[in-house]
């Protein structure tokens, strides 16, 4: 175990030297002047040669690189060019809120998902499988900011139950005020994901439901729930936790969207600016937190795999 | 979930809110705001945010661009145009404490121009050479008289004054602050700074020392929210009280709802065509006119703006003085068009480059405007080959200097907003034979020897009054030769609650909330 997280701990350090340079090269190969775009167009030439020597941009590209990279290592990850402001503040500030919600919407599309799947198996054929289908057929094919705007004129505008943008009231705070504001993105960066669990869970537990050793289970005499929830599910769960540990990739990328229809204070609506102004440090700072996110949540499902099957093992 | 629960917390929220709710209103804003340095402001979200916290020597007055005094009580411009003296109102302090007087304002000018100024490295000033670029020196005779000296006469210079960049700053403030004053800014404003949450919501007070008397609304709240349709959810259920940019189709709905009061002025803007007049076919003024007879207008306005833009009959737009709609109008007309092209040599048209950028600020819907304007065209016998572009290389690619001419296409789209409300401001700027890029903004190289000669007489003409005819006149010549081709100014919309009363839109499109009441 503690041999194989070194080494995957290891391999991550390449993979995020690979995808900064590979973010490092995309942004300054494409056109654009960053100078440009934040002086907007009425600069003179001299405030944005001026402006390029501050930013460093008349140096070559590999200088660049090895400059901004020194700087990541010693924890100065630069400032934003756009917005005036150191970047890892900035970007850890707005990561957080990508977390929350993030991990809001993984649980409930993970809760949501395998409590579908699993009854829908158990009740295959049936009026409520045949309800989940559609239900989770619906779920997979609107898109997110479909669902989202719905979503708020149904329980935003007309029932009046949630609040529909923003992560805080006003000049609010606290942990009540937080979940009110998250339940309706929460749902809707879930909802494509929940189905797709729900779906998954229902194949595999009806693989799982036909074995002998659940008819044996049964023949034994135990109680059903006990049947389908310690027997077969803990079997079907192994591919589920694939799926799960996938599909942090996508809620990373879907909360992009849901961020933007739920005005929600995220990576997603900074990274989009950051791309369009140029502003290479905060792109580049994004990119990073977030495929280190992305990196560790893979690990995470690797490890979690150990915990659900006893016979996997990293040793 | 369970249902109690989600009550549970939707009355400890509405408990809260209604806490919280005396005298404050709560603006959505389209972007975060950049910067709340006065000096660094370029774009509308950050000066809507940022100016209520600052001002200049002199202002703009309610609703209009002409000029009052603010921080300078009165002053004086020599004969020669060149020297002005200022006299600084007593007994103002900026929010820190700290005394407004002629030494803050020489470094809240010095800092932005002088790149030996030990503050000059706190931050990037776009505005710094086109607000206070003509000034040669500024001294402090004594601590409240400040003498300004320019490098030649310039007449809109009192204007300038009253923009973004010539705001005052606290001296103190940058000394402790540096480069993050943006983040800590410190004005004389009727509001001053609390709180800033980036991304999620920027918090001012009013200021109860305000030299003007302390504003009603007690606390201003700013909050971004980039999505239209969010932010116009928002609106409708009282998550934000007061907006701008709302989506075309929903204004008529809610234009009907009592809850919600509307404020619109046709603001400081011009959206045209530019014609690279070094070019051929565009080289001739009768194919200019005969592309502007070719489109109509009037149904890009009412059509496809849903009334958010007025009709441009001029490049000036109406709320700068001076402006007459007494030059040469271009009514839709495709049969005249096509006798303009015929009496140019181009009996059956011709194919043309056309640049259009996907978005940008005050350029409204560049693309399905573009796509309208290249079907009027072909109906004339024009054809338009549209090339899109990223607005961030678009601006790379059509501000060139004039060697580069020839890598400017034929024709593209180009919006101006104004900066002081001075005429010189658009003509000058955008038509001038002296401000061909990187000097100025005519784009298209236009050049004509008798407009030059007016716009420089106006320039350094000081008096107003003897300003007017001549850029009446220089309106006049250039609608006759029609180097681009207005199509409309773009009106500010503030949506508001209805509760909200008293507030005028500004033409510089910042927000001003100090002669807002609620009601009750």
């Amino acid at each position: 175990m503690g041999p194989y997280l070194l080494q995957r701990l290891l391999v991550t350090v390449p993979t995020l030297f690979g995808v900064s340079v590979l973010v490092f090269l995309t942004l300054h190969l494409a056109p654009g002047d960053p100078a440009q775009v934040i002086l907007g167009p009425k600069a003179t030439e001299t405030s944005l040669a001026d402006l390029r020597r501050d930013l460093g941009l008349d140096r070559p590209i590999p200088v660049q690189y090895g400059r901004w990279l020194a700087g990541v290592v010693t924890g100065d990850w630069g400032r934003s060019i756009q917005l005036k402001t150191a970047v890892l503040p900035l970007v850890w500030t707005h990561f957080k809120a990508t977390l929350i919600l993030s991990a809001a919407a993984m649980l409930f599309a993970a809760g949501s998902g395998i409590l579908l799947g699993v009854l829908s198996a158990v009740r295959a054929g049936k009026l409520l499988d045949r309800a989940a289908i559609v239900t989770t057929l619906v779920g997979y094919s609107l898109p997110a900011f479909f669902l989202g705007l719905l979503l708020q004129l149904a329980f935003g505008l007309w029932l009046g139950w949630f609040p529909v943008t923003g992560m805080y009231q006003p000049e609010g705070g606290g942990v009540l005020d937080l979940l009110a504001h998250l339940v309706l993105p929460a749902v809707t960066l879930a909802a494509g994901i929940g189905a797709l669990i729900a779906r998954m869970t229902r194949a595999t537990m009806m693989e799982v439901l036909s074995q002998d050793y659940v008819r044996t289970a049964n023949a034994k005499g135990l109680k059903r729930v006990s049947v389908v929830f310690r027997h077969a599910f803990r079997n079907a769960f192994i591919p589920i936790l694939t799926i799960l540990g996938l599909q942090v990739g996508y809620i990373l990328g879907g909360a992009v969207l849901v961020e933007e229809v739920f005005g929600w204070p995220g990576v997603g609506t900074l990274a989009v600016n950051a791309i369009l102004a140029r502003d290479f440090p905060l792109v580049q700072g994004v990119t990073l937190l977030v495929a280190l996110a992305y990196v560790l949540a893979n690990l995470v499902t690797d490890l979690l795999y150990t915990l659900v099957d006893p016979r996997i093992s990293y040793a | 979930m369970r249902r109690s629960s989600v009550f549970f917390f939707l009355f400890f929220a509405i408990g809260w809110g209604l806490a919280q709710n005396e005298s404050r209103i709560v603006i959505g804003l389209q972007a975060e705001p950049v910067a709340l340095d006065p000096a660094q402001l370029s774009d509308y979200n950050s000066s809507r945010a940022a100016m209520p916290m600052f001002e200049g020597l002199v202002r703009f007055k309610d609703g209009s661009t002409e000029l009052e005094p603010a921080l300078a009580e009165s002053w004086e411009v020599s004969e020669d145009g060149l020297t002005y003296t200022f006299t600084m109102r007593e007994g103002v302090t900026f929010h820190d404490g700290t005394p407004v007087d002629a030494e803050a304002a020489k470094f809240s000018f010095e800092r932005q121009i002088d790149p030996e100024h030990p503050y000059h490295d706190t931050g990037e000033f776009a505005y710094a050479e086109f607000t206070l670029g003509m000034i040669d020196s500024v001294e402090v005779q004594d601590p409240m008289t400040l003498q300004v000296t320019l490098e030649n006469p310039f007449a809109p210079f009192l204007s300038n004054l009253a923009m973004h960049a010539a705001s005052l700053v606290s001296p103190a403030a940058l000394e402790q602050y540096g480069r993050d004053f943006a983040q800590n800014p410190v004005g004389t404003g009727p509001y001053r700074f609390v709180s800033w949450q980036r991304g999620t919501e920027l918090v001012l007070e009013r200021n109860p020392d305000y030299w003007r008397g302390a504003p009603e609304v007690e606390r201003l709240v700013y909050r971004p929210i980039v999505e239209d349709q969010a932010r116009l959810a928002a609106l409708e259920s009282g998550e934000i009280d007061f907006t701008v940019n709302l989506p075309v189709d929903d204004l008529p709905r809610l234009r009907e709802d009592p809850a919600f009061r509307f404020e619109e002025q046709a603001g400081m803007h011009t959206w045209y065509l530019v014609f690279n007049v070094k070019k051929e076919p565009f080289d001739d003024p009768l194919v200019r006119k005969a592309v502007a007879h070719a489109i109509d207008r009037q149904a890009i306005v009412e059509a496809l703006l849903g009334g958010t833009g007025e009709l441009a009959q001029n490049l000036l737009p109406p709320v700068v003085w001076s402006y007459t709609e007494d030059v040469e109008q271009y009514p839709y007309d495709p049969e005249r068009a096509q006798e303009l092209l015929a009496e140019a040599g181009y009996p059956d048209g011709f194919e043309v480059e056309f640049w259009i950028p996907q978005s940008g600020s005050g350029m409204q819907q560049p693309v399905a405007m573009g796509t309208v304007i290249q079907d009027f065209l072909s109906r004339v016998g024009i054809t338009a080959n549209i090339q899109q572009f990223e607005w961030g290389t678009y601006l790379d690619r059509v501000i060139v200097p004039e060697d580069q001419a020839e890598s400017v296409p034929a024709m593209f789209e180009m919006s101006w907003v104004g900066d002081n409300g001075d005429p010189d401001n658009f003509l000058y700027i955008l038509l001038s034979g002296d401000q061909f890029p990187a000097n100025g903004f005519n784009l298209g190289y236009y050049n004509n020897p008798e407009v030059d000669e007016i716009l420089r007489t106006a320039r350094q003409t000081t008096d107003q009054e003897a300003r007017i005819p001549l850029y009446e006149e220089a309106q006049r010549l250039l609608m006759a030769d029609l180097p681009i081709v207005p199509v409309d100014h773009e009106a500010q919309i503030v949506v508001m609650d209805s509760s909200i009363e008293g507030f005028t839109p500004h033409p510089t499109g910042v927000f001003r909330f100090e002669t807002v009441r609620l009601a009750q």
